[in-house]
């Protein structure tokens, strides 16, 4: 593939994934960080379009990698305010209407107390929808890391939340 | 997943609430799209990718000839490289003049990325680092080429003679990374890509 066409293929990638991207951003940074991550996220990939894969599916779990590294890479309450992210966020903040439900504010809580590395592959399976594969790809660690890591985390939330199977 | 599994369907209800996708979003993620790709494309600048040059000096005490760095804009750079986080002009004992381009990434979770910058304007590339890993690279019998069209290969043991200009410029990459690791205990930034390129051979 030739530069003219990777880059074709990145904008149609993106296109298809950014909304995803952004609710993936949205439920780890909340609604007021989420759209300039996505607009670094973004900068990056067009960056880095060289390194695009191939394979559709590879693609997008590229880009879902980037956005990891730009959540790494924020610190909260850092608001840099990109100009290309203002549209976006206007969206993501007059959306903010209806809070969580309450019936989930136990199990985030608990979520919260887990190693950042667990909750991680967790929160990827069972809020973003991703399977364990695909999860350790976005990670950047190998599957049965990532199963490892998904079932210790499940052995702490069942004691934590005092949950049996 | 497990249907069955009581957590399952907790953990899954748990989720906090995101911006639902209407078109009208979705066309403003494309315009935001393109606009990134043509930010990039014209180099403009933003807080995170600051240009930084080093390495004048050290150009200098290797060969003492100014000159090095004047090469942009012959080179073919990969299109990452056409707006590099960083440039580290060299000159070569041959007096070709080299350029490596370096991609950085914040990889730790910890860590200031403006912090980084600010030291990078300080960052430097230690000329005894740089004799000291042309050393190793001699007793290693590594092989490192510079190409007529200014590339950089690496070379099976015995297949070519060393030059001291293809070890000189493995050696000035290398210390460059040594120098940006140094940093990256502190600020968590790493070289994620890097490119060099050294004048053209007249055929």
């Amino acid at each position: 593939m030739n530069a003219r066409q990777k880059a074709k293929r990145l904008t149609e990638i993106l296109d298809q994934c950014a909304g995803d991207v952004l609710r993936y951003l949205q439920r780890r940074v909340g609604p007021d960080d989420a759209a300039d991550l996505l607009g670094d996220t973004m900068m990056v990939a067009w960056r880095r379009v060289s390194d695009l894969p191939d394979d559709a599916e590879e693609a997008r779990m590229w880009i879902f990698g980037l956005a990891r590294g730009s959540l790494l890479n924020h610190s909260r309450g850092e608001r840099r305010r990109l100009a290309l992210s203002e549209k976006i966020r206007t969206h993501v903040i007059s959306a903010r209407t209806a809070p969580a439900a309450d019936e989930g504010s136990e199990v985030r809580d608990a979520l919260s107390h887990l190693n950042p590395e667990l909750r991680e592959i967790v929160q990827l399976v069972h809020w973003d929808g991703f399977t364990l594969a695909q999860a350790a790809q976005v990670v950047g660690i190998p599957a049965p890391t990532a199963r490892g890591r998904y079932a210790r985390a499940k052995d702490g939330l069942r004691v934590a939340l005092g949950v049996t199977v | 997943m497990n249907p069955t599994d009581p957590l399952d369907k907790m953990l899954s209800q748990s989720s906090p609430r995101t911006v639902p996708i209407t078109p009208g979003v979705q066309r403003d993620l494309e315009v935001m799209n393109r606009a990134a790709a043509r930010e990039v494309a014209t180099g403009t600048p933003s807080r995170w990718t600051a240009r930084l040059v080093v390495g004048f000096g050290l150009a200098l005490a290797l060969t003492g000839t100014a000159g090095a760095a004047t090469a942009t804009g012959v080179f073919a750079w990969l299109p990452w490289a056409e707006n590099p986080d960083m440039a580290h002009a060299f000159v070569l004992p041959s007096g070709r003049a080299c350029e490596g381009r370096i991609a950085l990434q914040h990889e730790a979770a910890s860590g200031d990325w403006d912090a980084f910058v600010e030291s990078m304007g300080a960052l430097q590339v230690d000329p005894t680092d740089i004799e000291q890993i042309a050393t190793d690279i001699r007793t290693e019998h590594s092989v490192v080429v510079v190409t007529d069209d200014g590339t950089i290969e690496d070379r099976p043991p015995g297949s070519v003679p060393e030059t001291d200009d293809g070890t000189y410029a493995a050696a000035n990459m290398v210390a460059v990374k040594m120098a940006i690791t140094r940093l990256s205990a502190t600020t968590g930034v790493v070289v994620s890509d890097l490119q060099v390129q050294c004048g053209v051979v007249a055929q």
